[in-house]
């Protein structure tokens, strides 16, 4: 327990003797302060019972300083560095400007810390200013925008370009493609017949090897142990507030501001000290209705708005590289604005992290929907989801085979996430692409039993937007780690590349060949012609019958048993209806590959707050907040 | 397990398996039953029966299983029916052992009890007389299996081993959708409340689906291939019950049968009374325990009413797996460990007991002779005209179908368009033989029953049910086959 500095104490009582503070509530952050062993003005800031900026003004009397506002006096550029962001966010201090030999330095957490900081940096002469936490980050952002920006594109394509997706295909790619449609070419023109036969047969033996290893990684999810997930549970409750770390929350939005109080109200709701979270509302700097409505909402110190500079390719994962400069946690999660985490996932999380093994650097929690049972495309999405993050994922962890990592709630120790430069900005399935880096680089993912709520899609336009996204880059992905064959067998291992190809390629190439082969059937359904008999001798007929029909049929009921872990069997008879499902899941595959080619790093935005619940959500998060 | 104990527990599963094959041979699988698949498993893999001939084939499983067997390139010892059953004894063998040393018995116990559950006279008994036997006791130790599981967590893989287990039940004989489906109301009872309750149709349907969707796929397939989705339906009837027209029960009434086959389990499985009695009050095992006995008792007396050529010693013989779930179970706090030094052995005398109940009322296949007589005319390799689809029995006499003209082959049609047969042998019924099993050549030209159509043969077998005819000149032009 970290006893409160006497600056603390006396700043505190300068505040309660201003009326800022009852005595009360500085008896309580004190007490807080000390046994979390965080700051002072954290715990006031985070219960919005001071305002950062009557913090610095209070702070500014106290100390007899001169309160500087960083927006009007901007500091020397020539005096930051650039690799110190993260530093000067922790200390909340930055040189301002250097008069001689003596460099003034602004602060908005005035006492020892700052102190020490500013020695660490400069050893000469030195005088404060006070600031406003806020001014700190703003002078941050307005200093480095454009270099940060820079580096939020370009950091992985310049350190790593061989796992960066920038280029899309690379030459030996192309070269090897170019020969498989010539020798495919060549062989129509000499045996067509033979040539069919042998197209039909890999296709067939894909099919079947795509169905065997979704049903054995099912099988594998599923038996994933329950006792475990239970004293997960039990060991979260008991951590203390003092042994849980400084997590940073990016939430990154775009043209959304109806969905951000979810996302606030589910963060308050956090059985987590809030004082101990750092989060970042990541927003488009262009975004001005978005950035208005954050601003309106009056969130709570703890919430800070990063506003990110414009710049292509406009991605998601861009904009989180750029916010991951000003983080200062240990732990990092992303979350949508309209996730509603578990109140208890963050102290899972930390739980997850101290039982796992040293190089275990992420943990992936489950994603569901809230709205669930509003039409028939969220029932599927949600059955689909159920599949996904509660059978397949965990089967995955468990053959030890890379997990692409799930959109959002994905728990990161923000070490390893520098280390492998974050995420690929130019690949727009940013999160799987960052699983398989992680697994290659020898790092381990961990699916946890704790449930992240979403909104499901409820409009198929809406949804074919996302999931044409999605497969794109599934596709990015798959171009980028097979560049390397041999590079990816010793990283992840055989089982891990038959993984990696079944998961990632079969996924987008299933959705790509699905629609050929239910022409081919419903033509020779309603004609009974004979004209593809010749493609289909005994044997391929036989393996074509029973990819048919078992393969499909162990897809439809692995889709019935999807939710059975949740009890929500009232889904269960609309998995008779996946056929459907896959079929929008085609029409996303062929956008997809169009999109590949014509605007690889285009990102497909996702509407938001078009569910009734959702709307429902808003106004339980509104009433929360009043 | 450590690496040494999986190899132990395999190399026990290996020994079984041979060893029960070994017995199965031995002890002859010569039953009506038996030759009847016997022939079809020689059919399908030696000559090029239509895909309407397989496709058509059911219960499914135990064909297919065979079949693939017998499709193997090399020859096994015993025939692929007692392979096939002995590497079915292996499977079960090794999952028994491995369940019993997971609840901590010792290596002989566990071996002991595995091998007096599975090599007791009642299954021995029920494996040489019926080939769906240990498909059966696989099915319902699969999907008893999974109901007990279900009761201690409720996961996904829980749910797809009872599914699992229902679909290989409902596969592997006659009546087994009936099974099922008798089978379903226990199994919503012994289900946790708080399930069955919430959605009892999503609960219903993703308990049903393995099977309900295999046999929806295997009438898709007999659409495509015979035209019907239903050709595979007359097996169902079963094509055996020329040998068994009456109920083989038939003497009793359904109070009095179900009496019979109550006491046919207690003898035969005593300790799954015990056990339901011992834990009546812990639901998780006692109601699992209950239901799987309500089953198996509702589907030997529904099946017995229902199918005249159903013998309910199959469900008695399914108590075995219902013992193995239940000794995995056991309550050794309640009940000491070696009380099952008691009651195992009390079961094997009380199979044998059984066996000699059942044994004794099955009924004798009289026409089994004279197959016999009409396969031995048949040489080896010979030209020989015969609807074999409705007749597997005389292929599996004669050992082969090398040389069999069965219908779907082009000679067999040929001869239905030109009543000009040019193989070397026809091989005839009586047109009341004909009628009953709907034999395709007969029917269609009684002619060859009465050799008025055959003036090229001459009569070599001549009984009241069997006609055999040899040409004695050669046709002028190419055969056809």
């Amino acid at each position: 327990m970290a006893r409160l500095s006497a600056n603390e104490i006396a700043l505190g009582n300068h505040l309660v003797d201003k009326g800022e503070l009852t005595l009360a509530q500085f008896e309580e952050a004190s007490s807080l302060a000390e046994a979390w062993g965080v700051r002072f003005s954290d715990i006031i800031f985070s219960r919005k019972w001071v305002k950062p900026k009557d913090f610095a003004k209070a702070a500014a009397e106290r100390y007899r300083l001169p309160l500087v506002n960083l927006r009007k006096t901007p500091p020397d550029l020539a005096l930051l560095e650039t690799d110190r962001t993260q530093d000067y966010t922790k200390h909340l201090t930055i040189p301002l400007r250097k008069d001689g030999d003596q460099v003034t330095f602004a602060t908005a957490n005035p006492g020892p810390d700052a102190l020490l900081f500013a020695k660490s940096i400069w050893p000469g002469e030195m005088r404060f200013v006070v600031t406003g936490k806020f001014d700190v980050l703003w002078a941050l952002q307005a200093a480095y925008r454009d270099e940060l920006s820079h580096m939020a594109v370009y950091d992985l394509a310049e350190k790593d370009p061989d796992v960066s997706a920038q280029t899309v295909i690379t030459p030996r790619q192309l070269i090897f493609l170019y020969a498989c449609i010539s020798l495919f070419a060549l062989g129509l023109a000499l045996a067509p017949v033979f040539t069919l036969i042998a197209l039909n047969l890999v296709m067939g033996l894909f099919y079947l090897g795509n169905f065997i290893f979704k049903a054995v990684l099912a099988w594998a999810g599923a038996f994933k142990a329950e006792e475990e997930n239970a004293s997960l549970a039990v060991e979260a409750r008991l951590l203390k507030a003092e042994e849980l770390p400084v997590f940073t929350v990016l939430v990154p939005l775009f043209k959304e501001p109806e969905v951000l109080p979810i996302i606030a109200h589910a963060l308050r709701s956090m059985d987590y000290p809030l004082a101990k979270l750092d989060i970042k509302i990541v927003l488009e700097e262009s975004d001005h209705e978005t950035i208005e409505a954050a601003e309106a909402l009056g969130l709570e110190g703890v919430f800070d708005i990063i506003r990110v500079p414009p710049s292509h390719p406009q991605t998601k994962p861009k904009a989180c590289n750029y916010a991951l400069r000003f983080a200062r946690g240990d732990l990092l999660v992303i979350y949508d604005a309209e996730d509603k985490p578990e109140p208890d996932q963050l102290r899972k999380v930390v739980a997850a992290f101290r039982r796992a093994p040293e190089n275990t650097a992420c943990v992936q929690c489950r994603l569901n929907y809230f709205n669930a049972e509003e039409n028939w495309l969220t029932r599927m999405f949600t059955l689909d989801y159920s599949l996904w993050f509660d059978l397949m994922l965990p089967g995955l962890e468990r053959l030890g085979i890379p997990i692409p990592l799930g959109g959002t709630s994905n728990h990161f120790k923000l070490d390893v996430l520098r280390e492998l430069h974050a995420w690929d900005p130019f690949n727009v399935t940013e999160d799987a692409d960052l699983g398989i880096r992680l697994t290659q680089k020898g790092y381990r993912v961990k699916v946890i039993d704790s449930t992240t709520f979403e909104e499901a899609n409820c409009s198929s336009s809406n949804w074919v937007r996302q999931r044409s996204r999605w497969i794109k880059g599934y596709m990015q992905t798959f171009l980028v780690h097979t560049r390397r064959p041999v590079h990816l067998v010793r990283t992840v291992g055989l089982l891990g590349v038959i993984g990696f190809v079944g998961f990632i390629g079969g996924t987008f190439l299933s959705g790509l060949l699905n629609p050929i082969f239910w022409a081919i059937f419903i033509f020779w359904l309603l004609t009974a012609s004979n004209v593809f008999d010749v493609v289909f001798p005994p044997i391929l007929l036989w393996l074509s019958l029973f990819n048919l029909l078992a393969g499909n049929g162990l897809f439809m009921y692995l889709c019935l048993i999807a939710p059975f872990r949740r009890g929500w069997l009232s889904l269960a008879p609309f998995g008779l209806t996946v056929f459907w499902y896959w079929v929008l899941m085609s029409r996303a595959a062929y956008k997809a590959l169009w999109q590949l080619v014509t605007k690889p790093f285009y990102w497909e935005k996702t509407q938001h707050g078009l569910s009734k619940q959702t709307a429902i959500e808003i106004e339980k998060a509104e009433q929360a907040s009043l | 397990m450590t690496r040494s104990r999986i190899i132990a527990v395999l190399c026990f599963g290996i020994w079984a398996g041979l060893f029960f094959g070994w017995l199965m041979a031995a002890i002859g699988m010569d039953s009506p039953d038996m030759m009847a698949l016997s022939g079809k498993v020689l059919l399908a893999a030696q000559t090029d029966t239509s895909y309407e001939f397989l496709v058509s084939q059911y219960p499914p499983l135990p064909f297919l299983t065979f079949f693939l067997i017998q499709s193997l390139p090399v020859s096994l010892p015993g025939g692929p029916l007692a392979v096939g059953t002995g590497f079915l004894a292996g499977i079960m063998a090794t999952t028994w052992l491995a369940s019993f040393r997971r609840k901590r018995f010792g290596w002989v116990g566990s071996a002991a009890i595995a091998l007096a559950l599975l090599l007791n006279p009642l299954t021995l008994w029920a494996a040489s007389t019926y080939p769906s036997t240990l498909f059966i006791v696989a099915g319902v130790w699969t999907f008893g299996y999974g109901l007990f599981e279900l009761r201690r967590e409720l996961i996904a893989s829980h749910m797809v081993t009872l599914g699992l287990g229902l679909m290989i039940v409902a596969l592997s004989v006659e009546s087994g959708v009936a099974a099922i489906m008798a089978a379903l109301p226990f199994i919503l009872i012994a289900f946790p409340a708080r399930l069955s309750a919430r959605a009892p149709g999503g609960l219903i349907l993703t308990i049903l689906f393995p099977a309900i969707g295999t046999i929806a796929a295997i009438a898709f397939i007999n659409w495509i291939f015979t035209g019907s989705p239903t050709a595979f339906l007359p097996d169902i009837a079963g094509a055996n019950s020329f040998y068994r027209e009456t109920p083989v029960f038939s003497r009793f009434s359904v109070f009095n049968l179900t009496a019979a086959l109550l006491a046919l389990i207690i003898l035969s499985a005593p300790l799954v009374l015990a056990f339901i009695v011992i834990v009546y009050r812990r639901t998780a095992l006692s109601a699992p325990a209950a239901m799987l006995l309500l089953s198996l008792l509702i589907w030997g007396v529904g099946g017995e009413l229902i199918d005249g050529s159903f013998d309910p010693a199959l469900p008695v013989c399914a108590f075995g797996a219902v013992s193995a779930l239940i000794i995995a179970r056991w309550p050794s706090d309640r009940w000491p460990v070696p009380s099952l030094a008691v009651l195992v052995p009390l079961g094997v005398l009380g199979s044998a007991v059984s066996v000699f109940f059942l044994d004794d009322r099955t009924p004798a296949g009289a026409p089994n002779d004279d197959l016999r007589q009409v396969a031995r005319t048949l040489p080896d390799n010979a030209d020989i005209l015969l609807d074999a689809g409705q007749w597997p029995e005389l292929i599996a006499y004669r050992g082969s179908a090398e040389g069999i003209v069965a219908y779907g082959t082009p000679g067999f049609q040929r001869v239905l368009l030109t009543y000009a047969p040019e193989q070397r042998y026809i091989i005839v019924p009586s047109p009341d033989l004909a009628q009953r099993r709907q034999d395709r050549l007969s029917n269609a030209i009684p002619g060859f029953w009465t050799g008025k159509l055959l003036l090229d043969y001459e009569l070599v077998y001549d009984s009241r049910s069997w006609r055999v005819y040899e040409r004695s000149i050669q046709p002028k032009r190419a055969k056809l086959r």
